[in-house]
């Protein structure tokens, strides 16, 4: 290539170009990360000067003017935003209370109403964000109205901003979302309601007999989760209701609520047409505080269907030492399934590796104790548990009672 | 003679002149929380010390002996748990009150904190007015327990 020549005279155009785009573009950067960083440091220095103010406001009574002076202007709202928003994270109360009365005073609340409108779809999920954060009951009617917003994110924020403030008025057009299981997902407004509490459980109870079955079944979840002692009346009626699974739902419910008073209604639910109803009402006993509904439970462990037998096993697990009675007695259950899911809770609630380590006792009684219960295991075939006990136990009188029980010969030393 | 005057409730106290102010530590690591605290606790009357961990917490305390420790139960260096666990362990700081903070969803740190010592404890986000109340409940059975010569 000569010097001079077309070739040559390309390159050096082609490198210079290169070389001054890519100087251009580092003078961008520093030049954009420069600005960054002046503004970073000056909402950092503008948000020294407010917060002093804005703390005393909250924390008194005077207009917000007494203690700002009236020196804010515009570009001051994301800062001051900011502020109250971190406030809210750590305290809570009348502070709370005299944040959103700023919020108006200020025009946030108009500003960001008038943001939902925006023909961007993330100014308009913005807006109605900031709006929940505010908890400006003005702004309900203009959230309610975008609920029908084509982009999905911004019925999400509408609908979290709504749970938000937490008014009858915001929460009712959740209930009704409910009803729109192809508009909305159940899922999420579900839990949006139940954070929004008792609120939430009213709204559900004046509407519950008007709701499509399948939003009966999200209120009833979310009864469940918020535990709130206003819906055991519904729920108790539910239990009679003619839909099956209306009733488990309830029943479950009421189990988690854990409503002593319900418990003749679950203990009869264990006869229940409808197995899904028999095994959520033995999960519902064993989750209340009450030894009376042993003996159901018990009968309940011979359930034809597997579901019901285990959530009747566990439940009595759960009752604590008269309930591991009822577990043992029922080794010499006629019904086969009940025997063997007795055993599996005993074997699950630790009992038969106790048992165990009673044959080691010093007293004859226990060790007797022991032995017939381990003699019922062998009975039932299951010796799983007693055969690795017999090659690993640490104690060797254990190892030899457990051999000598199973028909076993063994090393003397346990195996590994 | 009186320093201060009696107004609605909720209404904050001037100190008497020739009373001294009483001192209250707010350990947390968010500096949110310290900051806010400090500025209402300030306009309350009360001097206020922070720490923004569980190591510069004991040095306050050690040093300044404070009337009242607000103490965030996750800190760095060491924890709000630590931190009450030693003082309740030395007879010098065993006497100084301790409100714990916990987050609303760690009931049984607050528990385990009332076993290693801690007089009272608040969830966040809490209620100031409930704080600033019972820490007042707090220093003035202090200062009636010195008074009478009782341990508190």
């Amino acid at each position: 290539m000569e010097q001079g020549g077309p070739m040559y005279t390309f390159l050096v155009w082609a490198i210079g170009s290169f070389f001054t785009v890519f100087v251009l573009l580092v003078l961008v950067i520093v030049a954009m990360k420069s600005r960054r960083q002046w503004q970073e440091s000056r909402w950092r220095t503008r948000r020294a000067q407010l917060e002093p103010a804005l703390f005393k406001y909250v924390a008194g009574r005077e207009p917000l003017e007494t203690y700002t002076g009236g020196a804010l202007d515009a570009s001051d709202r994301p800062i001051v935003e900011q502020i109250f928003f971190d406030l809210s994270r750590i305290v809570s109360g009348h502070v709370i209370d005299r944040a959103h009365q700023a919020f108006e005073q200020l025009g946030f609340v108009d500003y960001y109403i008038h943001r939902l409108d925006s023909h961007r779809w993330w100014t308009r999920a913005e807006a109605a964000e900031k709006l929940g954060l505010m908890g400006s009951r003005r702004a309900i009617p203009p959230l309610v109205a975008k609920m029908d917003d084509l982009i999905p994110d911004v019925r999400v924020r509408v609908a979290r901003a709504l749970g938000s403030i937490g008014s009858p008025e915001a929460v009712r057009p959740l209930v009704h979302a409910l009803r729109a299981p192809g508009r909305w997902s159940a899922i999420r407004v579900s839990g949006i309601l139940i954070a929004a509490g008792n609120e939430a459980v009213q709204a559900l109870l004046e509407e519950f007999y008007a709701l499509p079955m399948h939003a009966q079944l999200s209120a009833i979840d979310i009864f469940a989760r918020i535990r709130s002692l206003d819906t055991v009346g519904l729920l108790r009626d539910l239990l009679r209701h003619e839909q099956p699974d209306l009733r488990a739902r309830a029943a479950f419910a009421l189990g988690t609520i854990g409503d002593p008073g319900s418990l003749d209604l679950l203990t009869g639910a264990l006869r229940d047409r409808a197995w899904a109803v028999r095994a959520m009402a033995a999960k519902a006993l064993g989750r209340i505080r009450d030894e009376s509904c042993i003996p159901a439970l018990c009968g309940a462990l011979a359930d034809t269907e597997w579901w019901v037998r285990a959530n009747a096993a566990e439940a009595l697990k759960n009752k604590g030492e008269r309930g591991t009675q009822a577990l043992l007695s029922m080794l010499d259950a006629q019904d086969i399934y009940a025997a063997q899911q007795a055993v599996q809770m005993l074997q699950e609630a630790g009992v038969l590796d106790t048992l165990v380590s009673q044959l080691g006792s010093q007293e004859p009684g226990r060790r007797q104790e022991a032995l017939e219960v381990m003699a019922k295991l062998v009975r039932l075939r299951r010796t799983d548990l007693l055969t690795e006990m017999a090659h690993n136990h640490p104690e060797s009188s254990i190892r030899q009672r457990l051999s000598i029980l199973l028909g076993l010969r063994l090393s003397p030393e346990p195996v590994a | 003679m009186k320093g201060w005057t009696e107004g609605k409730a909720g209404e904050s106290w001037r100190a008497q002149e020739n009373k001294v102010m009483q001192r209250i530590l707010v350990a947390d690591d968010d500096p949110m929380v310290t900051r806010f605290l400090t500025s209402f606790l300030e306009g309350e009357g009360f001097e206020v010390m922070t720490a923004p961990d569980g190591e510069k917490a004991l040095e306050a305390i050690r040093e300044h002996q404070p009337d009242l420790v607000i103490l965030d139960l996750v800190m760095p260096f060491r924890d709000g748990f630590e931190v009450c666990r030693m003082m309740k362990s030395q007879s010098a700081l065993r006497h100084v009150p301790v409100i714990v903070i916990s987050m609303k969803e760690h009931e049984n740190d607050a528990l385990r904190a009332f076993e290693l010592g801690a007089d009272d404890y608040i969830r966040k986000p809490f209620n100031i007015l409930e704080l600033l109340a019972r820490a007042r409940k707090l220093m003035s059975r202090r200062g009636s327990a010195a008074a009478s010569g009782s341990s508190f």
